[in-house]
């Protein structure tokens, strides 16, 4: 069982940093270990890390009480 | 620009107040096309009536004079011939043998009997003439009294006379109706006059040309600290002008609600975070789905309060949401967090 979940979102190619910046931080407030955004050609490439439950604590941020 | 749009409420408000209780207004002086018109065909067909009438008066008058006349020669030739007769007989009384005598006073009777009838005839005729002339004269005083009314009419038309329009009673009202209809003037006033106009204000802030020689970074504060007083303001409106404010480069608002979102959901009740990470407000996208199915394969959500908030973090963080979605969490949010 992997101890991380990594997800991918497009993003359309005129979205601005400041927006990518904003997605990128509601993700890690939502307790991603970490978020960022790659080149995909025509759009933008939005990648987060999840921690999966269960299994290896990754984050402390999502650590379960 | 305001004050016009104050004043454009204020005239709606009065004329929406007026459509219920009746506009407190003078009585409309009202005459009509037509019944002008009327007046005047009548008052020209009168006048007209009148002359012709007046014509033939005076002929009825020369044709009873003239049977007065003839009558009165009539009279004078039966008188004539009657005296002519007296003679005639009181010659042959003389001689009463005498033929020429007796042929004279048959004669004298045959005239006399035709002046009889001539003067009959000129009678008749003379009570015709009369009568032909009391009726003239009759038809000219009626005609005379209606040219008198059109007239009369008319005069008023010119004056700006005419029929008052009848004002729209409001006595019929039944207690209900005129406590329904204070309360939706009360209603209207209550709101126009409670209007808030910060939104618009802002609007036209937000879409007004931008000053050269305001810097850049000064209109961007502004049109956000407007965006904020919109927001504060009414949320209705927001949606309304998103358009414009995603113009203005500003902060979109999903992202803005569901930050908002994220801070109820650590303050939800253990029992109510479960309950809404296992069956959520609104249906969840596939790849969300798979998200917390992958994240969370032993289904620890269902019965840990700590996992079920963080995988509502999680579906809220990537479920993009629509509007009226991301209303429904919060709703759902906030009244588990009420009890």
């Amino acid at each position: 069982m992997p101890a991380t979940v990594t997800t991918e979102e497009k993003l359309e190619r005129s979205t601005s940093k400041a927006a990518i910046k904003r997605a990128i931080d509601l993700r890690i407030s939502a307790g991603a270990i970490r978020s960022w955004v790659e080149d995909g050609g025509d759009h933008w490439l939005l990648k987060t890390e999840w921690n999966v439950f269960g299994s290896n604590i990754a984050n402390p941020m999502n650590a379960v009480d | 620009m305001l004050l016009l749009a104050r004043s454009q409420d204020l005239t709606a408000t009065v004329v929406a107040i007026e459509q219920l209780t009746g506009a407190v207004v003078a009585q409309q002086a009202v005459l009509s096309g037509q019944a002008n018109s009327q007046s005047i065909a009548t008052l020209l067909a009168n006048k007209e009536a009148l002359e012709q009438i007046g014509a033939q008066l005076e002929r009825d008058q020369i044709a009873v004079q003239e049977a007065t006349t003839a009558e009165a020669s009539a009279r004078a030739a039966l008188d004539g011939e009657q005296k002519k007769l007296e003679d005639a007989q009181d010659a042959l009384a003389g001689d009463p043998d005498n033929e020429d005598r007796k042929s004279a006073v048959d004669r004298a009777k045959i005239d006399v009997g035709r002046a009889e009838d001539n003067l009959q005839l000129k009678n008749s005729e003379l009570a015709l003439r009369k009568s032909q002339l009391n009726e003239t004269q009759k038809v000219r005083d009626a005609v005379a009294r209606q040219l008198d009314s059109a007239t009369a009419s008319a005069s008023a038309a010119a004056s700006g006379g005419g029929q008052f329009g009848a004002s729209q009673s409001r006595d019929n009202l039944t207690d209900t109706t005129a406590t329904a209809i204070a309360s939706a003037v009360e209603n209207i006033v209550t709101r126009v006059v409670g209007k808030n106009y910060l939104t618009d204000a802002c609007i036209a802030i937000i879409t007004q040309p931008p000053d050269p020689k305001m810097p850049l970074a000064e209109r961007q504060e502004t049109v956000r600290a407007c965006y904020e007083l919109m927001k504060q303001a009414n949320r209705s409106e927001i949606l309304r002008f998103k358009g414009v404010v995603a113009e203005s480069s500003l902060e979109p608002e999903p992202i803005d609600r569901v930050k908002q979102l994220l801070a109820l959901v650590s303050k939800l009740p253990a029992r109510d975070a479960i309950r809404l990470a296992t069956t959520p407000p609104v249906a969840l996208s596939p790849d969300v789905e798979a998200l917390v199915n992958a994240t969370d394969p032993q289904r620890l959500r269902t019965r840990d309060a700590s996992v079920a908030r963080l995988i509502l973090k999680r579906m809220l963080a990537v479920g993009a949401f629509s509007p009226a979605e991301l209303t429904a969490w919060d709703a759902a949010m906030r009244a588990a967090i009420a009890g």
